[in-house]
């Protein structure tokens, strides 16, 4: 049963994964390239660092790309059927969202992996100053752990029905609504920011995108 | 004396003396016209100043105090600038403990009202934006006196562009120095790491004048440190940093005593700022009293008075707390993060699972 | 005998105006039923509130000796369902999807899966999406009898095929039944059609079940009368008058009825009227029929 699920789901999204695959690789290669490691004679290690800091942000936008399209797979086939094939075979609701989850949770490990590989290539391939090291592993790490956050979140949108994604839309938006009102009225009040907020710092399900993404550090 | 130099002098003498005269006449009568232009521009100061005096008579002018902290403002802004007073006393008096004595003057706040700036007598002043919230008035007003302490500590000690660290940020300042230290491209920061002490003080720039550029950097360090900032506007400058590019340790060289006194030290505000904190740290009560003490004195003798011990081994102590601060995995997440992101995983496959899709109503 | 399929007081409400009303269902076990009803009548809507698909409002609902929705991963592991519109992944081949399906059906017979699918004349490689009508109807068909179910539901299986592939489908059906003992319950508004492979047959309209009863019974049972000289009240009569049309003088009124037995011509005579004529209707007009009466407002 997971193998099929497994199968199916890696034939839907192959090209899209290639390429995310290819994405996690490159990243970190590019990153050290592109901040001139080659020629460690005219080397500034302030401005490497700045240049290895530049890439960051690409580490989040990668886990939250890989986790949309994992969630995607997972959902899209049996949304355009509405649901009726999945809905006849002989296994418990439950049981066939944790399938899909796991199956899309097996895929997003070639990214990570690969991601890993990236990272070793590029320190190793270039000559890094005392005092600088390259993480990664720890890097590779905080990015699966990002991915199955990001995948996580879109998995359990994706699955739930229109009505329920038009709740959640429906809160933001009167919560947007009202916000412009009270500042029109003077009222000073950033509960939708603050709200946004809460879900970047503790104990908020993406505290771990924040933060300096960086595979060469001190 | 013969006739003819007789005659010479007399011809030169009727020949000079008009122009004497009138040269003797200009420088008197320039003398005479400056003391009148003089004049004039006292009386018009003093109109001035009588006008101002109007206008600020006009003005209502407060006095906030808060501990012995005082800021002039400007009565509108009172109501603003008095918890940002109250504020800045509090981190004022936590960084200077006994020395709050020093904050003797009164520290003007005026608002900029369109394109006047009406001045204060008093010894600094500062721009509040009307619209700025209390957090940048606060900022403002550490600003200004953080200003006006460097200023008294001295011409030498101000051109070390050294912070006092009021108006800044101190949370990361060691893992900050840590940094700077790790990744400067300079002999002496390496040293430095290695346990020299005095190669310490050459990075900081407290070493000796002589020969600084060699005792900063080796050649390839000026590779790097030559090439940044803006481009020289000196095309000879241009070409010889292009020689220095291409492997010319003359021209680097060259080039690095042509900058002379504006060739960075390897460790800049960041780390000076560090060892001023430490100064002071160790110094205890009176160590701000101290580092104002002797203006005239260089810096390493104001940062040892300030800390109450010999320079070198405040230089040392600095290091150990520096060398101590490496900022904790700054690549991985924290263990929280990475918690809370697997307890938000388990819990969204949660709501997936009781999610209302199975049905297909 | 038992039922395959038991539902009593089942309700369901979909927006304002369509409702099932206090359906009970009874399919006997190894039975070939036929769910007739015209288009919108809720066969479909009857056949995903069995399999669970849709919540109903009331009402029990009882497959394969299994409750719905308790029991309802066991009732599908026993049931081969062909949807009404075709429900397989579109980007698989068939001989992915089968492996897909099969994965998911201990009974599965990937062996009878390869011999139909030969049968069939469908190539293994090809993608769904570029199936036509008539092989995607044989490869749904395929895909629920290589379950080796004990409850076949077909959705009007043969809509819109043409009809060499309507008889090669309802062929491998019979021929699955007659082997394996199956219930059969295919819905359909093609009446003809469940005449030839039907037993009993249940008649939907508006959300309702207007007849339950044998084929043989529904056939035979009604017949349209040539009728002289009746009353315009007829009593009680010992069958169901389902239409009576008043006739042009000469050939009478036109009286349909169902549960007709030779021996009530003698009731005729009691009234006082006479019937001239017996028809048999088919299995489509009697349909028509029982729907007009169903309709009809009640006096």
């Amino acid at each position: 049963m997971f193998r099929q699920m497994l199968y199916t789901q890696l034939k839907w999204s192959l090209i899209a994964l290639a390429a995310l695959v290819v994405a996690g690789f490159a990243i970190p290669v590019l990153s050290v390239q592109r901040a001139g490691i080659v020629q460690p004679a005219t080397w500034d290690a302030a401005v490497l660092l700045t240049a290895i800091r530049g890439w960051g942000v690409a580490y989040p936008i990668l886990a939250g790309a890989v986790g949309l399209v994992a969630a995607l797979t997972a959902w899209s086939h049996d949304h355009r059927g509405n649901h009726v094939y999945a809905l006849s075979l002989p296994v418990a609701r439950w049981k066939y969202a944790v399938l899909r989850f796991a199956a899309g949770g097996v895929l997003i490990l070639p990214v990570v992996v690969a991601l890993w590989v990236g990272g070793l290539a590029a320190g190793s391939a270039s000559t890094i100053p005392n005092g600088l090291h390259a993480y990664p592993t720890a890097l590779a790490l905080r990015f699966g752990l990002a991915t199955f956050v990001a995948y996580a979140a879109f998995f359990a949108i994706a699955s739930g029905t229109s009505r329920t994604a038009a709740w959640v839309l429906g809160v933001i938006g009167a919560l947007a609504v009202v916000q412009i009102v009270l500042s029109a009225a003077g009222v000073h009040a950033a509960f939708l920011p603050d709200a946004l907020e809460r879900l970047y710092t503790w104990p908020g399900p993406f505290e771990l995108f924040t933060g300096q993404w960086m595979l060469i550090n001190v | 004396m013969s006739d003819r130099r007789r005659i010479g002098i007399a011809i030169l003498t009727i020949v000079l003396a008009p122009a004497a005269a009138s040269a003797q006449q200009s420088v008197a009568a320039q003398q005479a016209r400056l003391a009148a232009l003089e004049a004039a521009a006292n009386r018009a100061d003093s109109i001035a100043h009588r006008a101002d005096s109007v206008l600020q008579a006009r003005r209502v002018l407060d006095t906030l105090r808060s501990g012995t902290l005082r800021v002039v403002t400007d009565s509108a802004l009172a109501q603003r600038v008095r918890p940002a007073a109250a504020h800045a006393w509090r981190v004022l008096s936590a960084h200077l403990g006994a020395d709050t004595v020093l904050l003797r003057e009164p520290y003007g706040a005026i608002a900029n009202r369109g394109s006047r700036l009406l001045p204060v007598a008093v010894e600094a002043t500062a721009l509040i934006d009307t619209a700025a919230p209390p957090l940048e008035t606060f900022w403002t007003i550490l600003g200004v006196v953080e200003s006006n302490l460097v200023t008294r500590s001295g011409r030498t000690f101000r051109s070390w562009d050294g912070s006092l660290g009021f108006a800044t940020d101190t949370t990361h300042l060691f893992s900050l120095a840590y940094v700077s230290l790790i990744t400067a491209p300079s002999r002496a920061a390496r040293l430095c790491r290695a346990g020299d002490v005095a190669a310490c003080a050459a990075a900081l720039g407290l070493g000796p004048d002589s020969n600084r550029a060699a005792s900063w950097y080796s050649v390839n360090d000026l590779r790097v440190v030559l090439g940044r900032g803006t481009s020289s506007p000196f095309a000879r400058d241009r070409r010889m940093l292009a020689a220095c590019r291409a492997g010319s340790d003359s021209a680097c060289w060259n080039l690095a005593a042509r900058r002379g006194p504006s060739l960075p030290a390897p460790l800049g505000v960041v780390s000076r700022t560090s060892l001023i904190a430490i100064a002071l740290a160790r110094g205890g009560a009176g160590a701000y009293t101290r580092l104002l003490a002797d203006s005239s004195a260089p810096v390493a003798a104001q940062l040892s008075s300030a800390a109450g011990m010999p320079f070198d081994d405040l230089i040392a102590a600095w290091r150990i707390r520096v060398r101590g601060a490496a900022p904790p995995g700054t690549t991985g997440a924290p263990i929280r993060a990475e918690l809370a992101a697997a307890g938000w995983i388990v819990l969204l496959l949660a709501l997936a699972l009781r999610s209302a899709r199975w049905r297909l109503d | 005998m038992s039922n395959a399929i038991e539902t009593h007081g089942l309700r369901y409400r979909a927006g304002k105006t369509f409702e099932i009303r206090d359906l009970a269902l009874n399919v006997p076990t190894g039975a070939v039923y036929g769910f007739l009803g015209p288009n919108g009548s809720g066969k479909t809507t009857t056949i995903r509130l069995l399999l669970g698909m849709l919540r109903r409002v009331g009402g029990t609902i009882r497959v394969l000796d299994g409750s719905v929705p308790r029991d309802i991963v066991h009732v599908l592991a026993r049931v081969g369902y062909v949807p009404e519109r075709p429900h397989l992944y579109p980007s698989l081949t068939v001989a992915e999807a089968l492996r897909f399906h099969g994965a998911f059906f201990s009974r599965w017979d990937g062996h009878w899966a390869d011999e139909l699918r030969s049968g069939f004349g469908l190539d293994q490689d090809a993608k769904l999406s570029r199936l036509s009508k008539g092989e995607m109807g044989k490869l749904l068909v395929l895909v629920a009898l290589a379950q080796r179910p004990d409850l076949l539901i077909l959705d009007e299986p043969t809509d819109g095929l043409d009809p060499v592939v309507r008889r090669d489908v309802l062929a491998a059906v019979l021929e699955y039944v007659s082997t394996a003992r199956a219930t059969v319950f295919i819905s359909s508004h093609l009446v003809h059609e469940l005449e030839r492979i039907c037993d009993w047959v249940g008649v939907m309209d508006h959300g309702q079940l207007v007849a339950e009863l044998p084929m043989q019974t529904f056939k035979n049972g009604i017949k349209r009368l040539r009728v002289r000289n009746a009353p315009a009240d007829i009593g009680d009569a010992p069958f169901v008058l389902l239409a009576r049309e008043p006739g042009n003088g000469v050939a009478g009124e036109s009286w349909v009825v169902r549960g007709w037995d030779a021996s009530m011509h003698e009731y005729f005579t009691a009234i006082g009227a006479a019937v001239h004529a017996v028809d048999d209707l088919d299995l489509e007009d009697g349909f028509v029929e029982l729907l007009r009466a169903s309709r009809a407002p009640t006096a």
